[in-house]
């Protein structure tokens, strides 16, 4: 059975290789906005998605994609990572980063679009953590009710639902603020 | 406010952050600049496919055996079992990629080779994946290539068909799913094509052994055949979550586009 060992060894290896780049491209945006969603702060996005990236490229060995889609494995990274982050930080108002963006002179529409953000981050830091993940998954990082059910262990159908009372939560207090 | 303005929140992050974060990974110390794959390094993918593709050809099926034995005793490879689960052990990772350009690679190997002319549609050739891999035991070189595109990659691998090989792997039996491979004609070859892999619940720590079992769906296939005095392998693997699945029709397209 040594040829079998060799062989098989080398072989599992191979199953569950993932194309490094493909998926940086592809996912990369998706992660960078979920916790732009989850923080409400450029800056401190890119280092969550640093860190993210980091965490995965040294621990990609243990991705089996017997187990699900590579995505579903890094965003359980990210998620984890956000839930790290959160505990060991006050909550935050990112108001400082409109002040970064002026700075460099960005577009109207830019500061308009990360006013609106961090809006929506002050409202969400208001929230159980898993309200604002469920946000950051589904608007932030897109992704389909499906998808975030595999995440957080729950089925579509409640995804939804908690989608919709989490939407009703943020509509009301948006209003309130205007 | 409603969900179309949610997402529209969304903005790609900064050309310079994206650039910044996948150098620092690809030339991070550890083990990156070897390879681009998650858990694998390259050359262990193409040997392993390569030891894969001679099991199969050479252990099969009763009525192809006649044809099977034939092309190994040509080569003087491998023989092989076919089984429904095996127990693998897992070792650590090897080393021994040097990556090259093409024209380095022909003139470090010893026979010339040809590529595919064609390769199916959306994939590009990968220009820092061209290599010359050495094995551990200074076996004959081998050189690979890659095509990469949405739906996943295809590589070719190449070496000489020659004594070392037959030495190295002629007393070592291989094991394989039964029925998983067919037979067909490659520029005037048999071809051994083969579907599925084996398959474990979770993936090992190095030292654990674990049962795998052959499955059909396993998002890869390979075929090889020799041409030229040199064994050609192609392995293909999609991405778990593409729509559009490499076809075998497409990959036997590539293999007769080689000259």
């Amino acid at each position: 059975m040594t040829s079998t060992s060799n062989f098989a060894k080398y072989f599992d290896r191979a199953t569950s290789s993932v194309d490094w780049e493909t998926v940086y491209a592809s996912e990369l945006p998706r992660v960078f906005n979920f916790f732009r969603y989850s923080v409400g702060n450029d800056m401190l996005a890119e280092d969550l998605t640093a860190e993210t990236f980091r965490k995965a490229w040294q621990n990609r060995h243990k991705y089996d994609h017997n187990r699900g889609a590579f995505s579903t494995w890094l965003f359980s990274i990210a998620r984890h990572t956000a839930v790290d982050h959160f505990r060991s930080q006050k909550p935050e108002f990112p108001i400082e980063s409109i002040a970064n963006l002026q700075a460099n002179n960005p577009s109207e529409t830019t500061i308009l679009q990360q006013e609106d953000l961090t809006r929506l981050s002050t409202i969400l830091s208001q929230y159980p953590v898993r309200e604002r993940e469920l946000i950051a998954l589904k608007f932030g990082a897109g992704c389909s009710n499906k998808e975030i059910a595999i995440q957080i262990g729950i089925s579509a159908t409640n995804v939804s639902t908690l989608l919709h009372r989490i939407l009703q939560k943020i509509r009301e207090a948006w209003e309130v603020n205007e | 406010m409603n969900e179309q303005f949610l997402y529209s929140l969304q903005k790609p992050p900064r050309p310079e952050f994206a650039a910044a974060l996948l150098n620092e990974i690809n030339t991070h110390p550890s083990e990156m600049n070897h390879h681009k794959h998650f858990g694998v390094s390259p050359w262990v993918i193409g040997f392993a496919s390569f030891f894969l593709i001679l099991a199969l050809t050479f252990g099969l099926v009763p009525s192809a055996k006649a044809l099977a034995i034939e092309f190994l005793q040509k080569i003087g490879i491998v023989t092989f079992e076919e089984k429904d689960q095996i127990n693998i052990s897992r070792a650590p990772n090897g080393k021994g990629v040097i990556t090259i350009t093409e024209q380095e690679a022909r003139d470090f190997f010893a026979i010339p080779f040809t590529l595919p002319t064609w390769v199916p549609e959306g994939f590009e050739v990968d220009p820092a994946f061209f290599r010359v891999e050495a094995p551990v035991e200074e076996l004959s070189p081998v050189v690979r290539s890659q095509w990469h595109g949405d739906r996943g990659y295809i590589d070719l691998t190449i070496v000489p068909n020659d004594k070392k090989w037959e030495d190295r792997y002629k007393d070592r039996p291989e094991n394989v799913g039964p029925g998983s491979v067919e037979e067909v004609d490659i520029n005037g070859s048999p071809a051994a094509l083969i579907s599925g892999g084996w398959t474990a619940d979770k993936f090992p720590e190095v030292g654990e052994t674990l049962t795998y079992t052959w499955s059909s769906e396993a998002g890869r296939g390979s075929i090889l055949w020799v041409q030229d005095e040199l064994l050609y392998t192609i392995n293909w693997t999609y991405l778990p979550d593409t729509q559009d699945p490499i076809q075998n029709d497409e990959i036997i397209q590539m293999a007769r586009s080689i000259p």
